[in-house]
């Protein structure tokens, strides 16, 4: 912990999370379908 | 990063709230299986038990008692590992500990002799006996000793380590412990100076709406509270369980901070379909509640990302290769995996609760009761037991053998197969209208009401599979605190990359956090509390006769 | 403080999903007018024939234009005052004919309670000292069962009533 690594400036290589992207978004798919599901019951009645 | 290794006397300490806590799952578990049994229509109550007794008992003492002991026990456990415990404030947590289970007895006794049958919300003018509310401030005062013991034991760290940066869980353990602390305030206020007197009958008259929004003043916060040492193990506790690294040490703290100031000036999306509050008020409210999103939407990205750097690191660099390989086979990765994945159905629904206008399809409706089933019962509690599985042997020196691993999987399975099964029949006869914290009733008949039953006789289905899960839980932790056998259970606390980015300076500026915080809760309930005050009707006297009380 | 490109993208895309659930929300209550029930009017608790909506002769469904009714209600426990019909005997059940629009008025007697006409979007909170109100179209037939959805004691399940459109 008390030894620092020195910090270069270059930007480091992204790791590849093309899974997480993927993944992530299905999450939002459900909140948006679930959200619009609701509101058109709730217009419904 | 440098851990402590704990003393017996230490162990014991955070043992003793291990100890209440399934104590607690297994009374509150049994009074949720008799009321989805009574609510099935097919069962009545022995010795003339009366149903809002049992379902005063399943809130108080899973919605408060279970989760604050577990909670300031595992913080106290994640304090200790981190920065340490001094013999004196190892003393005031065994005071915090005794407090709150004084509390807890004295509320238990009046729940259980039916003078508080009001449940967890205990909502004026509905009149409990006093010692139910001097029974609450006791757990609330001694779960602030916890957090004063709390804040205590990272300060005195830093002024050893000055210059350095806070262990991440203990900077997360303190950012809880403040919330819950500037949350209670609330209805600590509400109870001591607003209902003890008034029950006492030194007042005449109690401000209804008042009681109500200093109570979804802390409501609200109290979830947090709950999710928080769930999220916790998510950042800090997983990676190393999966083999792997932290994901970001600065965006797990910039969450923390983000949930501590979001969490608390929100309360009035409880209180969207009340008569006496500012409609644009609630909608400030509302757009503040969208905001407490973001931090858990950060969150989904940084456990899968840690999932998927650890899994391609080791090799695995198909598009989802990292996923099947994840430790599906460790309980202490599984259970708290399926609390995740219940987080979201579990939150989408929340954010659908929090919708002003759209609230009105689904207040008070089971809906609601199926979305904190989803939420504290199953996201959190799964991470607790999660927890539980390395937490007890490490404290009681055994150890998590393969046998009780795998019992712990099969439990992991049984709540998630009985939770789908109650909890998703509860989302759906609350959006066709069935009402929740209420006993069995055929109403005017109709088709409508017995649509609800046929939902009803579903979440009895579930209740009891869900009941078998709790007494296997039970088996397990009495397997891991008496009989496991001897050895060493390792305290997984996950570290930084050797090139982690340096946290910016300012994440630990708790001044700036913290006043953020206070300037947002002012900004959104100043100007309401006033209205509140300022329009209230005549007071309201206080009665006993509707709960059974005479 | 470093953030992953693909972590961005979520981070927007998640911000735009709230702003777009916000501008629906927002835009419907400022503008449409379908705020959820908060009309911040007091009374005493104690005395609510005080207020004319609430004296027994005005209780239950009243037909105020073609097409628009009025029905008020004294919640106390485990009971819904709904006036009585011609006979004498307590209303149980409001027959308004579908598409009309019903203006609920709600308050209590004693304790808190819940007013839901379930499966509708009437849906309020009932509290000592103030009146709920809720306007709504009645857009679809049959028969809703009115339930108190929020604890008021032992008898809270008992606690009911009907609207029958027809």
């Amino acid at each position: 912990m008390s030894k620092k690594i020195s910090s270069t400036n270059q930007p480091k290589e992204e790791a590849n999370l093309k899974g997480t992207l993927i993944m992530v978004m299905i999450i939002g798919i459900i909140i948006l379908v679930m959200w619009f599901g609701a509101y058109g019951l709730f217009l419904s009645r | 990063m440098e851990l402590f290794n704990f003393s017996k006397k230490e162990s014991r300490l955070y043992m003793a709230f291990m100890h209440v806590t399934f104590i607690s799952l297994l009374i509150g578990g049994l009074m949720g299986l008799l009321q989805t049994l009574v609510r099935s229509g097919k069962y009545t109550l022995p010795f003339n038990i009366d149903y809002y007794t049992i379902l005063t008992t399943h809130g108080v003492i899973l919605g408060l008692v279970l989760t604050t002991f577990f909670i300031v026990g595992f913080q106290f456990s994640l304090m200790g590992k981190t920065v340490g415990i001094s013999d004196q404030q190892l003393l005031w947590g065994w005071i915090s500990f005794w407090v709150m289970l004084v509390g807890t007895v004295l509320a238990a006794w009046m729940i259980l002799t039916g003078e508080a049958s009001v449940l967890y919300t205990f909502y004026t003018p509905l009149r409990a006996h006093p010692i139910f509310y001097i029974g609450l401030t006791f757990v609330i005062v001694g779960s602030w000793i916890a957090a004063f013991t709390n804040f205590r034991q990272l300060y005195v760290w830093k002024k050893a380590h000055k210059g350095e940066k806070s262990p991440l869980p203990a900077f997360m353990v303190v950012i809880n412990m403040i919330m819950w602390f500037v949350a209670t305030l609330g209805v600590a206020y509400s109870v001591i100076v607003l209902i003890l007197p008034w029950s006492l009958g030194y007042v005449a008259t109690v401000n209804v709406l008042l009681t109500r929004t200093l109570f979804w003043y802390f409501g609200h916060p109290l979830v947090y509270f709950w999710l928080l040492p769930a999220y916790m193990a998510w950042y800090a506790i997983i990676p190393k369980i999966i083999g792997g690294k932290l994901f970001s040490d600065p965006l797990a703290r910039l969450a923390f901070i983000l949930l501590l100031m979001f969490s608390i000036p929100v309360g009035f999306h409880h209180q969207l379909t009340e008569p006496g509050i500012d409609p644009t008020w609630k909608f400030i409210q509302v757009v503040l509640t969208f905001m407490v999103v973001i931090p858990s939407l950060m969150t989904a990205f940084s456990l899968f990302a840690t999932f998927e750097i650890t899994g391609r690191r080791k090799g695995y660099t198909s598009l989802f290769g990292w996923f099947k390989k994840l430790p599906w086979k460790d309980v202490r990765f599984l259970a708290p995996f399926v609390g995740m994945v219940a987080f979201i159905p579990g939150g989408a629904g929340g954010i659908i609760n929090a919708s002003h206008q759209v609230n009105s399809l689904v207040h008070n409706t089971i809906w609601i009761t199926g979305h904190f089933h989803l939420t504290v019962a199953t996201t959190v509690i799964l991470t607790f037991f999660g927890i539980a599985y390395w937490l007890i042997p490490h404290l009681t020196g055994r150890r998590l053998t393969p046998t009780l691993n795998k019992l712990g999987i099969i439990q992991t399975f049984i709540w998630a197969i009985g939770m789908t099964i109650m909890s998703t029949s509860m989302h759906i006869q609350g959006l066709i209208g069935g009402p929740r914290r209420s006993s069995f009733s055929e109403y005017a008949g109709g088709d409508q009401v017995s649509t609800w039953i046929s939902y009803q006789i579903w979440q009895a289905v579930g209740g009891t599979i869900l009941f078998v899960g709790i007494l296997l839980m039970f088996y397990i932790f009495i397997q891991l605190a008496f009989f496991a056998p001897r050895g060493y259970e390792e305290y997984p606390i996950a570290e930084e990359e050797v090139d982690a980015e340096k946290s910016p300076k300012i994440l630990e500026n708790w001044y700036l956090w913290v006043g953020i915080t206070i300037a947002l809760i002012l900004f959104a309930y100043t100007i309401p509390m006033i209205d509140i005050i300022k329009h209230s009707p005549p007071g309201s006297i206080p009665f006993d006769w509707p709960i059974g009380r005479s | 403080m470093h953030l992953h490109k693909y972590e961005k993208v979520w981070i927007v895309f998640g911000l735009a999903s709230l702003v777009l659930f916000l501008l629906i929300i927002g835009f419907a209550a400022f503008w449409k007018g379908t705020h959820p029930q908060s009309h911040i009017e007091t009374i005493d608790p104690q005395n609510v024939e005080a207020h004319e909506s609430f004296q027994p002769d005005h209780l239950g469904l009243t037909e105020v234009a073609d097409g628009k009714y009025v029905v008020n209600i004294v919640a106390s426990a485990f009971h819904y005052d709904l006036g009585k019909e011609e006979d004498g005997t307590a209303t149980k059940t409001i027959r308004v004919p579908k598409g009309s629009t019903v203006l609920f008025q709600v308050t209590s007697k004693d304790v808190v309670h819940g007013f839901q006409v379930a499966g509708t979007n009437v849906n309020m909170m009932v509290e000592p000292g103030h009146i709920s109100r809720f306007e709504s179209v009645m857009k679809n037939n049959g028969e809703f069962t009115v339930v108190c959805n929020e604890y008021c004691g032992i008898g809270h399940h008992l606690m009911f009533g009907t609207v029958e459109v027809y």
